[in-house]
């Protein structure tokens, strides 16, 4: 008896008609061809500039730019951190590429061809919904963190705004600013903040507001969880693609202001950890929504026939509405887990971020930039401090 | 030598700060003027955070009185030394008290005179709230305790769960004055955290970067932002209890389609963050005592502080571990026994750092290193026993009975209180110049420890054996008269000892060692004044270079900024009336979208509530919508002018947004009492308790803007802002174009029934 849901578990995981080796091989020749795509990339991509590079090329070759020549990555990979065309830093681009291809692939793997594929059809609830976790959620990060954009915790140029700017009018005590007129109005040194080589495009910049990011990521895990939207995704394969497709760029567009390699675009760690919680706080209101609604929130999962590999767990008592608050919590808890954890590794990056938050005209920080570069995160600099530092 | 802050300092405030020296940014000239009138008018941080410290040790003094009683009629079995009804009041009164007169009023008073002496500031960012926010204290203390005179006293517990609290099981105004002083208790708090928040953001000292500022000061800060998102909660369930039992709607009757888990949801969704709340401030305490009586840095600073990043993000997602027994489906109960166990991760962190700072440094076990190690093992045995309830059916086992007394007995007096004593005893010489007897602290502590845990680790065991809680009395069951005995000699050591602190803290007032600027050799700005500071804090402040800044003044050849590299301070600080304006938002944002939850929850399911909805004129009240939005483009306009330096016509913006908004809010009253003549009254139905209840609260908040924008009209008079007011316009357009959106939700959920299907 203890052991009855684990057992339907088992026996529906078994199923043959669940898995879809066909998926299979479109994924696999999907990971072929990236796979290609990167060995050609790496062959000949080194000549020419690839998109959206450009920002950090310009930025990294800025006077005060020499400051990451010292400084390791704070990503947890290893490597010197030079102008783009070095071949170490092209190996290790490539090397990641790799990495993330394989990831993806495994990804939608486990979201199409495994029993969640099928089961997300019409069938389970929660199937769907891990579905759009998957989409949402892992695949756009593991691209943008493996291939796209890497955070630098040592990227020349400050961060914009800092937790000062929380309202976008600061006070600096140097210049003694701030007071003159109404400061709703000094939008303009925020702008000067973000200037410099090569300013980033209109579209780099739309998609870095928070504000854009937020709403895309968010608003698209509501408006298809509206039932109509939500139907009529299940009855039509074309809007089913359009749902998939969709959830993907959003989930791009929502880390893209806490991931993005220009400094300039990417939120400062603190405001990335609010920006982080709100995301939060969006999807526990649609998991605690589905999760205690007490009808069903997509009607079109119960039309469909219940497969006879789900019987056992059916009997075990995972009824429809059981399915749904699964499927709610699964909205809620995981996401707001992964944001919880990006906030830390931000955190982290905030306190070892050491002489790069001063205004670029700064020349302290230059000199001793060297001498701390190498600190390898929290621990081992308050190690240090703790070792050598015991008073008496 | 208590005068002693002038030679240490090294470096004046900053530029232009000479010829207003000593008036401040918020224009208030700094005080130090003497006599007890003096208390009463004063907004200096320091005078407001010692009086919260006060306020709050008479009320320990009466929650702990209270507790001596309940032990007494529980000391042995079939007791009659308080009634049944008595008995349930004090209870009630007792947590209550403890949780919001004494618990977060004494952590907010250090708070007020702490932070901005440890971030280098003169005061807090907004002192005159300050001194609101510490009004609304004794209000809401009086309020509560007024139900005694007026027949009863609340006896509907702390978290008074309806329907119990509701009218046909508690009709005295017991429950009415509970109500009362708890909106008001928590506005307080609300207003007391938005002023931290804007403190640490805004009035941080040149040097002092965000990651420098002392944990006690980031754990303050992270638990202010708890308190805004959290007490909205509070706040929203006690308006929907106070609508049920005073214009008799049933938000919380089930008899009547109300739910009483809806209850148990909001009050939790405050209730968890608020364990945190008390938590966080002690862990912050003992942040600062360990390192300085271990002389040490402390280890991993920034584990401490991401930790804390983490157990507040965590606090929100864990509410329903309190409601494990209430049937909320197993799915549900694992997820939260998931995220509940997760919480004890980061707070293990701590426990690890602060074990790691003691080891290998050369401890002075002073009184307030006692206590503070005394904390680390009395909160890890409260912290298991807590992730022992995350199992759920453990929790079913033991839940409503003395071990979860026990548990939360061992978190919030063998943690919170005992990292309060060991605050005392640190910074009782920096907040009066002199030092608290050791002699005295050691009896104190050493009566503390033992009392403390005669009382409460016997109640692990009487929970064990089954003896519920809250219940007067008990059966004469084996060993429940000798276990209940020793808790009872427990309590009143305990008492005993707390009176020994009270003669301690009066006789060291008068008698104590001069204390001297730094006596513990400690490492945060607070040292480096005098003892107590001068009422602008610092003369001149040290440069701020590293994290501990008073460390770097007295050893120059080991400061740490020579072999420890932390951030630099850009020197951006932002305008603290937008930062402001923002966290009020945010609370207010958790206050609207649990009414409107409420609502959502009423009218989906089996659509009787939705009904109500046909009575409502939609196309007339798009119509005012539209004049509400309008509003909000002409206080645009107003905005611009005045960047322009174009007075008058920002004047007559202004005016036309207060003229817009006034007719908004008159068909508001006019739809009102359309309504209320149809006969469509909160006690007809859930529909029209909603309706009321939100259309009146947005209908408050736009009331609220309007005179905000008189008063903004009345500065404005000179045809130009001051310019210390020159952030002020740009809070209030913030404020008041929040107003319009929350008017848009509204209509849109109320009016239009969107989000459909979410039934």
């Amino acid at each position: 008896m203890m052991n009855q849901p684990f057992d339907a578990l088992q026996s529906l995981l078994a199923a043959p008609e669940l898995w879809r080796p066909g998926a299979l091989a479109w994924i696999a020749a999907g990971w072929v061809t990236a796979l290609a795509a990167i060995a050609v990339h790496r062959r000949w991509g080194s000549r020419a500039p690839s998109i959206g590079r450009e920002g950090w090329t310009a930025a990294a070759s800025s006077p005060n730019a020499s400051k990451t020549g010292a400084g390791t990555r704070e990503d947890g990979a290893a490597g010197p951190s030079g102008p783009a065309s070095s071949p170490a830093r092209s190996r290790l681009r490539c090397c990641r590429a790799v990495v993330a291809a394989t990831a993806v692939a495994g990804l939608l793997a486990l979201g199409f061809v495994s029993p969640v594929g099928p089961l997300a059809e019409g069938v389970l609830f929660s199937a769907h919904m891990l579905q759009h976790l998957i989409l949402l959620l892992a695949i756009p990060l593991v691209l943008w963190t493996l291939i796209g954009a890497v955070v630098h915790a040592h990227d020349p140029g400050s961060p914009r705004g800092g937790i000062g700017s929380t309202a976008g009018r600061t006070t600096r005590f140097e210049a003694g600013s701030g007071t003159g007129c109404a400061p709703g109005c000094a939008t303009a040194r925020r702008d000067d903040a973000r200037a410099g080589p090569a300013r980033p495009g209109a579209l780099r910049r739309t998609l870095a507001l928070p504000l854009v990011g937020g709403v895309l990521g968010v608003g698209a895990m509501w408006f298809w969880h509206d039932p109509a939207a939500c139907n009529a995704a299940l009855r039509h394969g074309a809007v089913a693609a359009l749902r998939d497709l969709s959830l993907v760029l959003a989930g791009l567009a929502f880390w893209y202001p806490v991931l993005v390699r220009d400094a300039r675009l990417r939120l400062a760690p603190p405001m990335a950890v609010a920006y982080l919680m709100v995301a939060c706080a969006g999807c526990t209101a649609l998991g605690i929504a589905i999760t205690f609604a007490s009808g069903a929130v997509c009607p079109a999962f119960g039309i469909a026939p219940t497969p006879a590999a789900l019987e056992p767990l059916r009997a075990a008592g995972f009824s429809r509405s059981v399915d749904q608050q699964l499927g709610g919590l699964l909205m809620w808890v995981p996401p707001c887990l992964l944001y919880a954890s990006v906030s830390l590794l931000l955190l982290r990056r905030w306190y070892a971020a050491h002489g790069d938050a001063r205004p670029a005209a700064a020349d302290g920080a230059a000199q001793t930039a060297g001498a701390f570069g190498r600190s390898s995160g929290a621990a081992a600099s308050a190690f240090g401090i703790a070792s050598s530092e015991i008073i008496r | 030598m208590s005068s002693g802050a002038g030679s240490m300092h090294s470096r004046s405030r900053g530029a232009g700060a000479e010829p207003h020296a000593r008036i401040e940014p918020h224009g208030l000239a700094l005080e130090d003027r003497r006599g007890v009138l003096s208390w009463f008018s004063t907004v200096d941080h320091k005078r407001i955070g010692l009086l919260y410290i006060l306020t709050a040790g008479i009320f320990l003094l009466v929650g702990g009185a209270e507790a001596l009683v309940i032990r007494l009629q529980l000391a042995r079995p079939g007791a009659a030394i308080v009634s049944p009804e008595v008995y349930n009041q004090l209870f009630t009164m007792h947590g209550t008290t403890m949780v919001f007169l004494v618990g977060m009023p004494i952590l907010v008073g250090f708070a007020n005179y702490l932070v901005p002496l440890m971030i280098g500031a003169s005061d807090v960012a907004f002192p005159r709230l300050n001194a609101l926010a510490w009004w609304m204290l004794p209000a809401g203390g009086i309020l509560l305790h007024m139900s005694i005179l007026l027949g009863s006293a609340p006896d509907a517990g702390w978290f008074a769960y309806a329907p119990l609290s509701t009218k046909p099981y508690s009709s005295l105004p017991g429950v009415d004055c509970w109500i009362a002083g708890l909106l008001v208790l928590g506005i307080g708090s609300v207003a007391a955290a938005i002023n931290i928040v804007a403190t640490v953001l805004c009035r941080r000292a040149p040097g002092m970067s965000m990651q420098r500022i002392p944990l006690f000061v980031w754990m303050v800060f992270i638990t202010a932002i708890l308190t805004i998102l959290a007490i909205p909660a509070l706040n929203a369930a006690l308006a929907m209890l106070f609508v049920d039992r005073t214009l008799g709607a049933a938000f919380f009757e089930p008899a009547r389609g109300g739910s009483a888990v809806l209850w148990q949801h909001f009050f939790w969704i405050f209730g968890h963050p608020e364990v945190y709340i008390l938590a966080l401030p002690a862990f912050g305490m003992i942040s600062e005592i360990i390192p300085v009586h271990s002389r040490k840095p402390i280890y991993g600073y920034e584990f401490v502080a991401g930790s804390t990043v983490a157990i507040g993000l965590l606090s929100f997602g864990v509410w329903a571990h309190h409601m494990f027994a209430v049937g909320l489906g197993s799915g549900v109960d694992i997820f939260f026994a998931i995220g509940s166990l997760l919480i004890a991760i980061p707070t293990g962190i701590k426990i690890f750092n602060w074990t790691a700072t003691m080891w290998g440094g050369s401890i002075r076990f002073t009184t307030a290193m006692c206590f503070a190690v005394a904390f680390l093992v009395q909160f890890v045995l409260g912290g298991l026993s807590g992730v022992a309830f995350a199992a759920v059916p453990l929790d079913w086992q033991l839940t409503d009975t003395y071990f979860v007394v026990a548990h939360f007995h061992y978190v919030l007096f063998g943690g919170t209180l005992f990292a309060l004593f060991a605050a005392i005893y640190h910074w009782f010489p920096k907040m009066t110049g002199r030092m608290l007897d050791e002699r005295l602290g050691q009896w104190h502590f050493w009566l503390t420890l033992v009392g403390f845990n005669l009382t409460f680790f016997v109640q692990h065991l009487l929970g064990l054996m089954g003896m519920p809680r809250r219940v007067y009395t008990y059966d004469d069951q084996p060993g429940w008269a000798l276990l209940n005995g020793i808790s009872s000699a427990g309590s009143f050591l305990l008492g005993f000892a707390t009176l020994i602190l009270v003669w301690n803290v009066l006789r060291s007032l008068r008698r104590g060692a001069i204390a001297g600027p730094n006596p513990w050799g400690a490492f945060t700005l607070e040292w480096a004044t005098s003892s107590p500071p001068p009422p602008e804090n610092f003369t001149a402040l040290p440069p701020i270079r590293s994290r501990r800044p008073a460390w770097d003044l007295e050893h120059p050849e080991r400061a740490d900024f020579l072999t420890q590299r932390t951030a630099e301070d850009r020197g951006t600080r932002p305008e603290a009336a937008p930062v402001a304006a923002w966290s009020f938002i945010a609370s207010e944002i958790m206050f609207f979208v649990l009414l409107l939850a409420a609502f959502v929850v009423f009218t989906s399911g089996d659509g009787g509530a939705a009904a109500g909805r046909d009575s409502l004129d939609v196309p007339r009240t798009v119509l005012f919508t539209g004049v509400l939005v309008a509003s909000s483009v002409t206080f645009g306009f107003a905005l611009r002018a005045l960047c322009r330096g174009a007075g008058a016509r920002a004047r007559r913006w202004l005016l036309a947004t207060l003229l817009l908004g006034a007719i908004f809010l008159g068909n508001q009253a006019l739809e009102w009492t359309g309504l209320l003549r149809a006969g469509v009254l909160p006690e007809r139905d859930l529909f029209a308790a909603c309706f009321f209840t939100v259309t009146g609260f947005h209908g408050l908040h736009v009331l609220g803007g309007l005179i905000a924008i008189g008063i903004l009209l009345w500065l404005a008079r000179g045809n130009d802002l001051p310019p210390r007011r020159a952030a002020v316009p740009h809070a209030v357009g913030l404020y008041w174009h929040f107003v319009d959106v929350v008017w848009i939700v509204v209509f849109a959920v109320i009016y239009l029934g969107l989000p459909r299907g979410l039934g």
